[in-house]
């Protein structure tokens, strides 16, 4: 293998293995050997490296690792990728171990066979794997050994939303005048546990207003501001309310400050992502947390065949099986949430997202409704900015929604309820990038990427549960080291592909017209919310069955056509202004027509890896924006 | 028309709304390209209604109601001419703007209710129509309101059963190219590189006395004589003998065509036959094999033995394979879609969506067409031996997969030209009977010979041009505009049934051709993205620039879609959105523009430095560096 990272040991290996191809019968394979270190599951093949592998390549993981955090499911086989048994942590693993399936979490299989090892090593190294994958407490986990330094290179217009100032820096952006910061949930005072220290409420509240208020809401969650418009509609976030005689009271003196909060005090409106306590839930609403898991848990099953047979039964009943499993339904119930959001936001009306313990349905709803209304958060930064917001510092549970140890001694009184929240938003990003395939400057590949790297739990990202218990682990000498560093995992080539070529962004408007008084209309994305323009995200979940990866087929090619435009687009620009300026004669017309990319329809996550990609170098992408080129007037007098 | 397509081709804006403009303009239930004008200049509008050449208002009522099944009723007048429904609301909102439906589209129309009918707008006409929705208008119950328009309607939509010429026949526009010159039979055999030592160019058929659904044009083996092509039609299916379809330029493997052979029962054989199948294979001499792939199940091969068909054995014919390649027949497609009609309009059922799609089979279907395809392609170009396709009479489901299989093969078919001349060979002069199928101007609405062969045909061109984007010239529009123009009878191309009464009926003469219409605004059909041949003609040939010959879809239904452009069209929130097309032609039409402005810029210093009487300094340009 590679090499060790700082404070990684080899705890288990097992030699003369073989590596299934994948969805393929017991034939093909790669020789080679497995080990399992405290951070990953690593094959080695024994006929040479892949350094020649054309497509997406982690400095972190090899094409052949697996961060054991990613590690989903291991199966017990036969030796073949058929017939086999659920290992689950903790238990045995029978002495003779013939074949290991590990299911990932991004839905790749791997299929070992052991046929050929020395006799009880694959039961060995399936043990050190059933045990290190699923570790009982959360500071076994490899990112507490890891040693390396960190040095920052987040993007300077990111926003962490880690200090006060943070917050006030987007109260500002928003220009929100009637909404205060209180620091009161960091002092001893704080109610909203599971948040950080910063929050943001009505102007005219009181903190002790607050802290009375929260006892009627689920874990302390008041509606907190999470977005607003100028004009003065605003987005905000609570939990559902308890079921005690004075909770309807507080939240109505709640709503009621929130509805002074508006220029025009217009009173919020209030959406129900899980249906309200008090009335008939309505059909679009989306399920408890478990059906999540249930929906997701059918679509693995769905994008995990391991054999050909397999492949091909399940072909057969394709839609009934997607049907059944109910995902692209929850997916579009989301959008429709979002979308209805967005349209109070658009009339100016402020909306409160009610929800369980606000941190699951309405961090997805909430953080859709922004992609649609503010055009900022569909920028790369922007978007990891969201991220941030909604998700870290209000703290979902990413921990237990993952599956992961809880953070701390003791475990709480309620069991960990694992569910993909967070897959199912960028599920949803991934169909409104579909629908408007301009208006994001990130592109599938880096959804894709951020579902894989959410799985690697070097970085402290995806770690905790909330914002407190990174904190306590941080005054413990843990290294914080956020995923947004995307050169700490891969080239600059790899990340040239996370930008959507077709990107325009939305003017900004110049100072003049930010000064203006009169209220500017709410440009928004209106997605199409049926289950019927839903689509499933094939990059993510199908890109490793190989029967689907042909050659110069599928969407990757409007990305590397569009980027290979942008390319001659500049290199001309380049040259006429050349022309014009430095005098010099053009030596000969260079002919700008590039080669079409021989790249196969999953590129860059292409399993086929041998022969697809190697014409790529010279489709190797510049991150050029062609919208200040595009601005130009003579365009319009462009023929057609 | 085209005033709307111009600003939406350079809008620089977002389409934030939903009545934004779209890509495909076809898929605009409001717009849609039937009443779309060549140029705004050549038609007349008359009062409220745009006219083409040749079309006259036969009809008019007023005080109808239409009952839009997504923006509600809206009042307004409703005519009828020779060519089309046209209903214009009194008061055009955004929602609700005028509706032009040509008659050809109409497949019935019933009246709804009586004079004493309860309830707000239950009395009236009611219009089924071929391209997936109806259309329905309430008149006020006095009078009988209803009469006249409803009598006009079924006398026009249905001109074929009222001894009425076709609306065709009246069209009078005239556009710069004639579009029925695009298919030349020799010149496209000659492209082939017919005539050759194997296959020659026969004209036996020129009166279409030996096969009157064939075309007069064929290439068979050099090796079979006159006579015995004459023996041959006599054991195949009405005389539709196994012909060339196309030749693989490098290895001669082919593909043929042909109907079943009529080996009825008792197992009938026949020597000429036996004979010319193994000239067909003798005329590839890199394989000593023939597959003959029998698009049909087994099991209604083997039943089409009692009515005198059946298929080659292979004791018979030696060296021959057979394949079943399991597709249904016309019946079988026709309720399939009908299915998905009901799933798709009006209203989308949100709660059985996917399984919906699944009960109607449509996209299983498309599936089995495109696999058996696949099949050929696979034989023809990795074993390099020729196949020959058969169904029964071998001219729909063969056609389909003859068709698909030398778009995969042979990317001249994926040219905007190149795929005229597929639809003009494969479809039209081997008489895929047009006419039967689409029902123009018929009023038998339940007439049994109805199916939707050809679309589910266009359905499996899309299906490849989604799995590579880049391999075609034209776009999903084009092959919208084709299936309009199929039901609309404004051109002559998709009329009559086969070549011989086309000629009987001087389609040439007294009709205009689709092709000249279409190839008359090419720039909207054109794909962006297209890396075909002749994007490489500047660059030094290599192994990476060379287009990529040979397609090879996949048959899966993860990857086949429901092509919901077409199927979807008329539910305004399926509409796609943003559409990625607009931005690809800015950027091109941005890089045209910098070529230009390069190549100026560089001239201007030649003729500078030439003036100067300079000679170019020896540095690279900067760029070089």
């Amino acid at each position: 293998m590679g090499f060790l990272r700082a404070g990684e040991v080899i705890v288990g290996a097992a030699h003369s293995v073989v590596l299934l191809a994948p969805l393929s019968e017991r034939d093909r394979g790669r020789f080679g050997s497995l080990f399992v270190t405290n951070y990953k599951l690593s094959f080695v093949p024994m006929d040479g490296s892949d350094d020649d592998y054309p497509g997406q390549r982690n400095h972190l993981v090899g094409v052949h690792d697996v961060p054991l955090t990613g590690v989903g499911a291991l199966w017990q086989t036969d030796g073949g990728p058929a017939r086999r048994r659920r290992l689950q942590p903790r238990s045995d693993v029978p002495a003779k171990l013939k074949g290991l399936q590990v299911v990932c979490k991004n839905m790749k299989v791997l299929t070992f066979n052991f046929a050929n090892s020395p006799i009880g090593s694959g039961r060995k190294v399936a043990m050190t794997l059933l045990h290190h994958s699923f570790p009982k407490r959360h500071h076994l986990l490899f990112a507490f050994e890891y040693r390396e330094p960190y040095y920052p290179t987040l993007p300077p217009d990111m926003n962490m939303f880690q200090r006060p100032g943070d917050w006030k820096r987007e109260l500002e952006r928003c220009e929100c005048p009637h909404w205060r910061i209180t620091c009161i949930n960091g002092t001893s005072d704080g109610f909203m546990l599971t948040a950080g220290e910063t929050l943001i409420v009505p102007k005219s509240v009181l903190d002790c207003n607050l802290i009375e208020s929260a006892r009627h809401f689920r874990s302390g969650r008041v509606p907190v501001w999470v977005w607003g418009r100028r004009e003065g509609a605003a987005l905000l976030r609570s939990g559902e309310l308890l079921p005690t005689d004075q909770a309807p009271t507080a939240e109505s003196v709640l709503l009621e400050q929130v509805r002074r909060s508006h220029p025009k005090l217009s009173p919020p409106h209030v959406i129900y992502p899980c249906g309200n306590p008090f009335t008939a839930p309505p059909p679009s609403c989306l399920p408890p947390l478990g059906s999540l898991h249930a929906a997701y848990n059918k679509l693995v099953e769905l994008c995990t065949p391991t054999t050909l047979s397999a492949f091909w039964m399940q072909d057969s009943q394709y839609y009934s099986i997607l049907d059944s499993c109910r995902w692209l339904r929850y997916v579009s119930s989301c959008i429709s949430f979002a979308d209805e959001a967005a349209s109070h936001l658009e009339n100016n009306i402020t909306v409160v997202l009610q929800e369980g313990d606000g941190v699951d349905y309405s961090a997805v709803v909430s953080s859709l409704t922004q992609l649609l209304v503010d055009e900022s958060c569909r920028s790369l930064s922007g978007f990891q900015s969201l991220i941030q917001k909604e998700w870290l510092a209000l703290g979902h549970p990413f921990c237990d929604r993952f599956g992961l140890p809880p953070p701390g001694k003791e475990s709480p009184g309620a069991p960990p309820r694992p569910a993909p929240v967070f897959l199912l938003f960028l599920d949803c990003c991934w169909q409104l990038q579909r629908q408007f395939p301009s208006s994001f400057q990130f592109s599938e590949t880096y959804l894709t990427t951020l579902w894989d790297c959410v799985h690697n739990h070097v970085f402290d990202t995806f770690l905790f549960n909330c914002p407190r218990d990174r904190e306590l682990a941080v005054s413990n000498k843990f290294i914080e080291r956020p995923l947004w560093d995307w050169e700490e995992q891969f080239s600059e080539n790899d990340i040239a592909l996370f930008y959507n070529p077709l990107y325009v962004a939305l003017k900004t408007p110049t100072p003049t017209q930010k000064m203006a008084k009169t209220d500017r209309p709410l440009r928004r994305l209106q997605p199409c919310t049926s289950v019927a323009a839903m689509e499933l995200w094939s990059q993510c979940y199908e890109r490793w069955l190989t029967p689907l990866d042909v050659p110069r087929s599928g969407h990757v090619h409007y990305h590397l056509h569009h980027a290979g435009l942008l390319r001659q687009i500049h290199k001309l620009s380049e040259r006429v202004s050349s022309l014009s300026i430095m005098s010099r004669e053009c030596n000969g017309s260079e002919s700008p027509t590039s080669c079409p990319p021989l790249v196969s329809r999953f590129y860059p996550f292409s399993s086929r890896g041998d022969d697809a990609a190697r014409a790529l170098d010279d489709m190797q992408l510049t991150l050029i924006d062609a919208s200040d080129l595009l601005d130009s007037q003579s365009l319009l007098n462009a023929p057609d | 028309m085209d005033k709307h397509n111009s600003s939406e081709l350079l809008n620089s804006d977002f389409p934030l709304s939903k009545n934004a403009s779209s890509d495909s303009l076809d898929s605009d239930s409001k717009s849609s390209s039937l009443n779309s004008k060549h140029g705004q200049d050549s038609s007349h509008v008359l009062g409220d209604i745009q006219l083409l050449d040749g079309e006259k208002v036969m009809g008019v009522a007023r005080d109808v109601t239409y009952l839009c099944p997504y923006s509600g009723p809206s009042r307004g007048v409703l005519k009828v001419t020779n060519y089309q429904i046209h209903f214009r609301p009194t008061e055009a909102t955004s929602f609700q703007t005028t509706l032009s439906v040509p008659l050809g589209v109409v497949s019935r129309i019933e009246k709804v209710g009586g004079a004493s009918s309860k309830g707000e707008n239950s009395y009236g006409i009611e219009v089924f129509c071929k391209d997936m929705r109806n259309l329905r208008f309430a008149h006020k119950q006095e009078n009988h309101s209803r009469r006249g328009i409803f009598e006009k309607l079924q006398q026009l939509a249905f001109p074929l059963s009222h001894r009425l010429p076709m609306f065709a026949f009246s069209y009078s526009e005239s556009f710069p190219e004639d579009g029925w010159n695009v298919y030349e039979p020799i010149a496209e055999l000659r492209r082939m590189g017919v005539n050759n030592d194997m296959w020659r160019i026969t004209r036996i058929n020129d009166k279409y006395e030996i096969c009157d659904s064939y075309p007069s044009v064929w290439a068979v083996p050099a090796a079979a004589n006159d006579d015995l092509l004459r023996s041959v039609a006599a054991f195949r299916s009405r005389g539709r003998i196994p012909v060339l379809a196309w030749i693989h330029p490098s290895s001669q493997a082919t593909i043929t065509r042909c109907s079943q052979p009529l080996v009825g029962v008792s197992g009938k054989r026949s020597r000429e036959d036996e004979r010319y199948i193994q000239l067909i294979m003798d005329a590839n001499a890199q394989a000593h094999k023939l597959f003959i792939m029998d698009a049909r199940p087994s099991a209604n091969a083997i039943a089409n033995k009692a009515k005198g068909g059946g298929y080659e054995s292979e004791d018979a014919y030696q060296n021959a394979e057979l394949v079943f390649l399991d597709i249904h027949n016309i019946h079988v497609m026709r309720e399939s879609l009908r299915k998905l009609k009901e799933l798709c309009f009006p209203q989308i059922d949100q709660t059985r969506w996917f399984s919906g799609i699944e009960a109607s089979c449509w996209l299983k279907h498309i599936k089995c067409i495109l696999a058996g395809a696949v099949r050929i392609v696979d034989k023809v170009e990795n074993h390099k031996t020729s196949v020959l396709v058969h169904c029964s009479d071998g001219w729909d489901r063969t056609a389909q997969l003859t068709a698909l299989a030398m778009l995969m093969l042979d990317p001249y078919y994926r040219t905007l030209r190149g795929f005229q001349v597929l639809i003009e060979k494969e479809w039209l002069s081997f008489g895929h009977k047009f006419q039967l199928r689409i029902g123009h101007g018929d009023e038998r609405h339940s007439d049994a010979d109805r199916s939707p062969v050809f679309v589910q045909w266009v359905d499996c061109v899309w299906q490849l041009q989604q799995q590579f984007p880049t391999a075609f010239e034209f776009t999903e529009r084009l092959l919208i505009t084709v299936v309009d123009h199929l039901y609309s009878c404004r051109f002559g191309t998709f009329l009559f049934n086969t070549e011989r009464e086309r000629v009987k009926e001087e389609l040439k003469t007294k009709t205009t051709s689709l092709w000249s219409y279409i190839n008359s605004r090419q720039n909207l059909y054109l794909n962006p993205l297209y890396w075909g041949p002749s994007s490489f003609t500047n660059s030094p040939p290599s192994q990476h620039t060379r287009p990529q010959m040979v397609l090879v879809p996949v048959a899966s239904l993860r990857i086949i879609k429901l092509w919901k452009a077409l199927y979807c069209r008329w539910n305004p929130t399926m509409r796609q959105q943003d559409p990625i097309y607009q931005r690809t032609r800015e950027l091109v039409a941005l890089r045209a523009q910098l070529e230009a402005a390069a190549a100026a810029a560089a001239g201007d210093h030649a003729a500078r430095q030439h003036r100067l009487g300079l000679t170019p300094p020896r540095v690279a340009s900067p760029h070089h560096v």
